[in-house]
């Protein structure tokens, strides 16, 4: 991905070295000045209250009671009790299953979107770019609608002799979550499809393949770059989802952004919420660091 | 010569030629078709449920619904608390994406010439609001901006939603100059032009579309953000969707699904005008119709 920056870089980099004492590049000597002031907003907006909460998660009671000693209490106490354990496992594998489900849906869909006409290949991409840009909550009330007890969907399965109880269940943050968490999926997918040469799939084609076949032997192997991004970058974003869960699971799906929420302000337990919104942090980031690795094999 | 022709135009997506009429019904319900039709229907379904149960008779949620009323919608002109709403957050993304474009030009610019080591590092840090959860971010500024007075106010808000803007307009604008280089700003320099006027008369002026898409993106996503601004909005000033979030925590009726079809409408309108620029622009082409950037998009659930 970096492959054709490096060049233009090179010859950036040559251009500054030649015009290092020119009077032209008055005003404009060094770069880095222009960095500053949004570097000033994260760094007292973002990083800053990062670090606060940090510091607040190493101690021990409420809000202002800075005095007392440091202490990893709050991480022992959600690694050590088997409740918060369970909340961890429940992210968890809720990650992995959004994320399994909407690779298996979206690879059709992004392989009419790589390789349509140009006219459906619009309409397929604002059909996948409406959901994405309308918010979360919207969409969310779409699924309470559809899963509620007598809903659509639960009379449906009623009708099948299935009885589920959906609004307020683990099934149902995971089925709304697919949903929600899709286009992302999509896109990368798309992209990735977008970049395998056309003419790879029409030689498999004239030795015979049946297209079902070129998708799996030739397309599946050379677009999962794409798939691993796509799916890292959907478990991610399922881990720290919080609306969803919060409507759709309510009180009785214990995941583990609901839990933040609930001990930053219901319990006001700052430290303990501190301590589980690191600990998400870092699940997200081994997630990314792994996506980051993918990614540069992919470069390279 | 014509089969010549047609054939290349068929390629790659029919292999076989044979009569006219058989090819168009193969190519139209092609097995991808027919699997996509479910797909795209899961996909729209809760935009399709909100939109028809806002027009609902009943004054509960139904889907389907027993009969169609415009009741919902006409409410909606009254409610002064909606209309404060939908103010707020017009102006906190209009605000937001000005914020982000001015903060974010400069660092892309920035980010893309300097030339050391570390740049890397320096764009993750810059792109981190998008890695951190935004429930993490939203209790961090929270615990901040308690120390201030600044959680429950316009000024906050507005801080926070730049927080969030910066990662799209600084990528995409990236994204951008990386496309053009700067070679366009030698010949400026040697007729005489300093190197910042280069910069400004120059480079963007040729990247003014990713500024925009940089700006749009910004836009959205602060009009559809709702766990950060849950935490910092205070009483009398919710946006949006931070209003039809508690709404729909403890009731729900036809006149918050007519409250949503609102959004969705908007979003509609700017995704099918959207779709008219990039077809008509030719933008389809190759690749996927989108700006080009170097990360995931959005915030998620």
């Amino acid at each position: 991905m970096a492959g054709p920056g490096l060049c233009v870089d090179g010859r950036i980099s040559m251009n500054i070295n030649r015009h290092g004492n020119d009077p032209r590049n008055r005003g404009l000597r060094n770069y880095g000045v222009l960095l500053l002031p949004a570097a000033v907003v994260l760094a007292v907006v973002f990083f800053y209250p990062l670090g606060l909460m940090f510091v607040q998660s190493l101690h021990q009671g409420d809000f202002g009671t800075e005095e007392t000693a440091f202490t990893v209490s709050n991480y022992t106490q959600f690694i050590s009790d088997p409740y918060y354990r369970r909340m961890a496992f429940n992210s968890i594998s809720l990650g992995v299953l959004v994320s399994a489900m909407c690779l298996v849906l979206s690879y059709p869909l992004a392989y009419a979107i790589a390789r349509a006409h140009p006219w459906q290949k619009v309409v397929l991409t604002v059909i996948t770019l409406v959901p994405l840009l309308t918010s979360v909550v919207v969409r969310t009330l779409g699924w309470m609608i559809l899963l509620r007890n007598n809903g659509l969907v639960t009379s449906v399965l009623d009708q099948l002799g299935i009885h589920a109880q959906l609004l307020y269940s683990f099934p149902g943050v995971l089925i709304a979550l697919v949903e929600v968490l899709m286009p992302f999926m999509v896109l990368s997918l798309s992209a990735s499809i977008s970049s395998i040469n056309p003419s790879i799939e029409d030689a498999a084609g004239s030795l015979g393949a049946s297209r079902l076949r070129t998708f799996k032997d030739v397309v599946v192997p050379m677009s999962l770059p794409g798939a691993a991004a796509g799916s890292l970058l959907v478990f991610v974003l399922a881990v720290s989802a919080f609306a969803t869960p919060d409507l759709i699971g309510g009180r009785t799906v214990k995941l583990v952004p609901v839990l933040v929420y609930e001990q930053a302000t219901i319990v006001f337990n700052w430290p303990f919420a501190g301590a589980a919104a690191f600990i998400l942090l870092a699940l997200s980031l081994t997630a990314v660091s792994i996506q980051a690795r993918v990614l540069d094999r992919q470069g390279s | 010569m014509k089969t010549l022709s047609e054939q290349q135009k068929t390629s790659p997506l029919t292999f076989h030629t044979g009569n006219p009429l058989a090819r168009i019904i193969r190519r139209r319900f092609s097995l991808l078709f027919l699997i996509n039709i479910p797909i795209v229907a899961f996909l729209i379904a809760p935009l399709v449920v909100v939109i028809i149960a806002a027009f609902g008779r009943s004054s509960f949620l139904e889907f389907p619904p027993s009969g169609l009323t415009l009741r919902w919608f006409a409410q909606l002109a009254g409610q002064e608390q909606l209309v404060l709403a939908t103010v707020l957050s017009l102006k906190l993304a209009a605000g937001s994406s000005l914020l982000g474009v001015l903060l974010g030009v400069p660092a892309a610019l920035s980010l893309e010439r300097m030339k050391f080591p570390g740049v890397g590092v320096l764009r993750t840090l810059v792109t981190a609001p998008l890695i951190v959860p935004s429930i993490v971010t939203a209790i961090a500024i929270l615990l901040f901006f308690g120390q201030y007075g600044l959680q429950g106010t316009f000024t906050g808000l507005l801080i926070a939603h730049t927080v969030l803007a910066l990662p799209f307009t600084v990528s995409i604008v990236s994204a951008g100059l990386r496309g053009v280089g700067d070679q366009l700003e030698e010949p400026a320099q040697s007729l005489g032009a300093s190197k910042l006027w280069a910069v400004v008369s120059v480079t963007l002026p040729a990247i003014r579309s990713s500024i925009f898409a940089g700006a749009a993106f910004a836009f959205l996503m602060s009009f559809d953000e709702v766990v950060v601004t849950l935490f910092l909005s205070g009483p009398g000033l919710q946006t949006l969707p931070v209003y039809i979030f508690q709404y729909i925590q403890y009731s729900s009726d036809p006149f918050i699904a007519a409250t949503a079809s609102i959004m969705i409408f908007f979003i509609i309108a700017v995704g099918v005008i959207y779709g008219a620029i990039s077809y008509a622009g030719g933008l389809v082409k190759g690749g996927a119709p989108l700006p080009k950037t170097d990360l995931p998009m959005g915030s998620g659930g």
